[in-house]
């Protein structure tokens, strides 16, 4: 049995290009809170990478290194755009997750 | 209230009845936890626990059991066992959601899913995306560029003016340092500063375009079709830092997994048009093109994408060959309407970065560059006694200048500020301010500082004047005389002259063509250092060697292409 995490996977797989949370929330049927849950889970877990590891490619942009006498600093770096935190599917990772059981009472 | 339990699935339920047997065999253990609990726990790997449970006596076989069963869990399901555990907790969750709550409402479409439907449509998302480029380029030339003549008035003006009055009260007029002083660093530098007003307006633009969420739609919309050439949707970020500033876009690659990935988009990023380059292509735009300089200064960013995605889509056919798709998710804020407050915090610390950049390295470039044209190579004369045309910087530049007669602008003028260009992009314009103001000097007549600020007062009038007609002009409605349109200043007419000449009556053509090798040759020394830093001394050669030859084949192709076409 597929669990929604295994939906949200297969989806992904099935995608060649960028997919909007939102879209991806309303193709599952849950939530967006829920899917950011999911994602920090699978994030987590290595199946998917938080590219928007953008903290760090701001550190290393501001880090004066390079800017020299330019540099004012990683609070103010001036020219990181904004960008959208983005998940990337772990390729090595990209297998099929198990068919899981559902919740059943006692 | 009935209790339940999870299904973890075959597999998982297996391995857990597993270690429960094994934990009900250690009584010191099965004593204080209860035994599904803590199989469940281990399996889970929960962090801690294991340790916690190492310090119990006969926690041995527990511990060497769940190690066991978590490699052959890995091995039949192919994923590990923690995540198919987070997997059954969430369907669980989702089914108790879809059992207490009313799906059958259909959730009201919020104002963002509106606009995203039509911002990130897939066939109007890169036509919306241009559009809004293409106004943000008609503010930064037609609006803020009405106030170019009025600071470069101030600068030439009462400032030179100024300079020149302190020279003569200290009795250092007529010397060397006043010339150093007025004709290098007020005319070099002031010329860099003479488009503060565009980059102001550039960065106002594009912080109301971060602020409001739409620069994470363009991410969105442009991933689409860098992966369509081969390249991963994740190397648009730092091609997007690129238009800002290429140094901090060369670190930014270290944000893509690959090194293939990592290597290319790194290749790449100087063919994104850096702020830098921006005044280049104002001043040659606005001489050449008044009419079309937001055309123009648009379609040099085009050119500068376009050339990237053809680039990148050869070097993944050859050099570095395509990585498997990475898909991804994309959070998008929501839409909101940018505070000042936040506009002009982006908008300061951008337009100060390129302050400190001319107080520091443009500053001594200049000096440079005007020692250069002060120590005379042959001809007569002594030092800042020269004639320009016979000075080092004019015998350096001229030794290279044959090289870029076939693309028209095999002038020393052009070619010396194109090679000051390697300092920093910026450079270039000061450069030019130097060269062609040194030229002309001797035919102006200064106006006195008291006229000089009166002038400065009602230009700033007409300036702002000429800005409020040029808004119309975004959506197409010329408000403007058609020599309100043309760029008036002295360095313009000189600049104007000096590329009729150098290319034999086609001054528009070889201003295209300079434009065309502004975007494409070697980016500046900041951006090869860091360029080397990332990728190797020999990536760097590379981008160096190719980006110039490339720069100098596309300006070649497109002067000597116009002119077969009587352009």
């Amino acid at each position: 049995m597929t669990t929604v995490l295994d939906q949200l996977v297969n989806e992904l797989r099935a995608e060649r290009g960028p997919v909007r949370s939102s879209d991806l929330a309303h193709r599952i049927g849950v939530s967006e809170p829920a899917l950011d849950g999911m994602i920090s889970v699978l994030t987590a877990k290595g199946v998917l990478s938080a590219s928007s590891d953008v903290t760090e490619g701001e550190a290393i942009a501001c880090s004066g290194v390079a800017c020299g006498a330019t540099c004012v600093g990683l609070d103010a770096c001036p020219f990181i755009a904004n960008v959208p935190d983005t998940y990337t599917l772990v390729v090595d990772q990209a297998v099929p997750l198990p068919g899981l059981g559902r919740a059943v009472e006692q | 209230m009935s209790a339940f339990r999870i299904d973890y699935g075959t597999e998982v339920e297996a391995a857990i009845a597993r270690l429960e047997s094994v934990i009900q065999g250690s009584p010191e253990i099965a004593e204080h936890f209860d035994a599904r609990w803590l199989a469940v726990s281990l399996i889970d790997e929960d962090p801690g626990l294991a340790e916690q449970i190492g310090q119990l006596s006969g926690s041995g076989p527990v511990l060497r059991a769940r190690d066991e069963l978590l490699t052959g869990l890995r091995s039949t399901m192919g994923t590990s066992a923690d995540t198919a555990i987070a997997g059954a907790r969430y369907q669980m969750a989702n089914d108790i959601v879809v059992a207490v709550t009313d799906t059958t409402q259909v959730r009201e479409r919020t104002r963002t899913d509106r606009i995203d439907a039509v911002v990130t449509n897939r066939f109007l998302g890169i036509p919306i995306f241009f559009a809004a480029m293409w106004v943000v380029f008609k503010i930064t030339t037609d609006v803020a560029g009405a106030f170019l003549n009025w600071v470069d008035g101030a600068v030439s003006g009462p400032i030179s003016h100024l300079a020149r009055s302190l020279m003569d009260a200290v009795g250092l007029g007529s010397t060397w340092i006043e010339s150093l002083v007025v004709d290098g660093i007020i005319a070099g530098v002031g010329a860099v500063l003479v488009f503060v007003p565009v980059l102001l307006s550039l960065y106002i633009a594009l912080a109301f375009l971060e602020d409001s969420g739409y620069m994470a739609r363009a991410a969105f919309v442009m991933d689409r079709s860098m992966r369509a050439v081969g390249l991963q949707g994740k190397s648009f970020l730092p091609m997007m830092v690129g238009f800002g500033c290429s140094v901090p876009a060369v670190y930014a690659t270290r944000t893509l997994e690959n090194e293939r990935d990592r290597v290319l988009t790194t290749l790449l990023v100087p063919f994104m048009s850096c702020a830098a380059r921006l005044p280049v292509y104002v001043i040659m735009a606005s001489v050449f093109f008044p009419r079309y300089a937001g055309l123009a200064v648009f379609g040099m960013y085009l050119l500068g994408i376009a050339v990237a995605m053809v680039i990148g889509f050869v070097l993944r056919r050859s050099l570095l060959p395509e990585t498997n798709p990475m898909p991804g998710i994309m959070e998008m804020p929501p839409y909101r309407l940018p505070t000042f407050r936040s506009i002009w915090f982006h908008t300061w610390t951008r337009t100060r970065a390129f302050l400190r950049g001319a107080g520091s390295i443009i500053f001594a470039t200049m000096i440079v560059v005007w020692l250069l044209m002060a120590i005379p190579v042959g001809g007569s004369g002594g030092f800042a006694d020269t004639d320009v045309d016979d000075s080092a910087f004019a015998a350096t530049a001229g030794f290279v200048a044959p090289v870029l007669e076939p693309a028209g602008f095999g002038s020393w003028e052009a070619t010396g500020a194109l090679l000051s260009g390697f300092v920093a992009k910026e450079v270039v314009i000061g450069t030019m301010a130097q060269v062609y103001g040194v030229e002309e000097v001797d035919e102006v007549e200064d106006p006195s500082t008291l006229t000089s600020v009166g002038l400065v007062f009602t230009g700033l009038g007409t300036a702002a004047v000429d800005a409020v007609k040029a808004v119309p002009g975004i959506v197409g409605i010329d408000l403007t005389d058609a020599e309100d349109n043309e760029a008036s200043s002295s360095l313009s007419a000189s600049i104007r002259t000096g590329f009729e000449e150098s290319s034999g009556g086609h001054g528009a053509l070889a201003a295209v063509a300079f434009m065309v090798f502004i975007l494409l040759y070697t980016p500046c020394m900041a951006t090869v250092a860091a360029i080397r830093h990332e990728i190797g001394t020999r990536w760097m050669w590379f981008s160096v060697v190719v980006q110039t030859a490339l720069a100098w084949v596309m300006a070649v192709a497109v002067f000597q292409g116009g002119k077969l076409f009587g352009l």
